[in-house]
């Protein structure tokens, strides 16, 4: 699959899962492993001040999604791959009321385990406000008719 | 009005609405507080706009993570001598069981309240305490007057 492809593939999945739908999330970037989401400016998610600083829960919303999608964008057949565990570190807040950007890779898959990183920023990649390891476990399932069905079965929707 | 006012009329209330309402992210995934035998208990509602897959269907685990942060940033300052507004230095989760599209309650513990760190755990769960959706520990760094 190419770039393009990918790209189109996961912003029509992104737009399947409510919360993303609701926080206007889109895909902006996506190669083999690797993706960046795009996240607008809403009042709606700020943390407790006055400034603008967007809540750590949306980053960590952010890293979720694109981790999860970069386990997605890396294995040779889509699959559900539920969240094992996911360490955030902020090392600065969101200072301006502009988008925010999460880039996320999958850097190792085993039989069972994915293993991601990626980080958010705003204006600069080298800045970043958060950094975020997460791993995904392999199910085995993927989308298909009627829920869930086995990788590679005739039902597989993907 | 000063935070430390604003927490102590909430506790004589009993009633925390007027602390969520300087939390708008609180208010968007639905967080409310409530005070039991054993302390703080956070409660999330049920959002269909908090699922994050559709077809299982379950919560979007970063509005679980969320939820267990708002609690965690709530339960300092709702601890503490002379509140200050935490901010979030670190944040780690563990997903134990699949979160079903119901009310998650989530309660904390401040493991240590220094003067700059607090070290804070928090357990969230939807039927059953004793069966955990998720597990996450948290620093916070504290100080700044709010």
């Amino acid at each position: 699959m190419d770039n393009k492809a990918r790209l189109a593939q996961a912003n029509n999945f992104l737009q399947i899962l409510p919360h993303c739908k609701k926080l206007g999330m889109k895909v902006v970037t996506a190669s083999d492993g690797q993706l960046t989401v795009e996240l607008p400016y809403n009042p709606d998610i700020l943390g407790m001040d006055t400034e603008g600083y967007v809540h750590g829960g949306i980053l960590t919303t952010m890293m979720d999604t694109v981790c999860g999608f970069a386990v997605t964008a890396a294995l040779p057949t889509p699959e559900f791959c539920p969240t094992l565990d996911l360490r955030m570190d902020h090392m600065r807040r969101a200072s301006i009321k502009g988008p925010v950007f999460a880039w996320a890779e999958c850097y190792k898959i085993t039989r069972n385990v994915c293993f991601t990183r990626g980080y958010a920023y705003q204006d600069d990649p080298e800045n970043p406000i958060v950094h975020c390891v997460a791993t995904f476990v392999r199910s085995g399932k993927t989308w298909g008719k009627g829920g869930f069905v086995k990788v590679g079965s005739e039902d597989s929707l993907l | 009005m000063k935070l430390k006012q604003l927490i102590e009329t909430a506790k004589l209330k009993d009633d925390y609405s007027s602390i969520l309402d300087f939390i708008p992210y609180a208010k968007f995934i639905g967080v409310t507080i409530t005070q039991d035998q054993q302390g703080w208990l956070f409660t999330l509602a049920t959002e269909p706009d908090n699922v994050g897959n559709p077809i299982t269907p379950a919560l979007h685990g970063g509005v679980i993570a969320g939820f267990m942060e708002v609690a965690a940033a709530l339960a300092q300052m709702l601890t503490s001598q002379e509140p200050t507004i935490p901010k979030i230095i670190n944040f780690s989760i563990d997903y134990i069981r699949a979160a079903g599209v119901k009310p998650t309650y989530a309660r904390c513990s401040i493991v240590r309240q220094g003067k700059r760190i607090a070290n804070i755990t928090v357990l969230a769960w939807q039927t059953d305490e004793l069966q955990p959706i998720a597990t996450a520990r948290t620093h916070f760094l504290l100080g700044e007057q709010a």
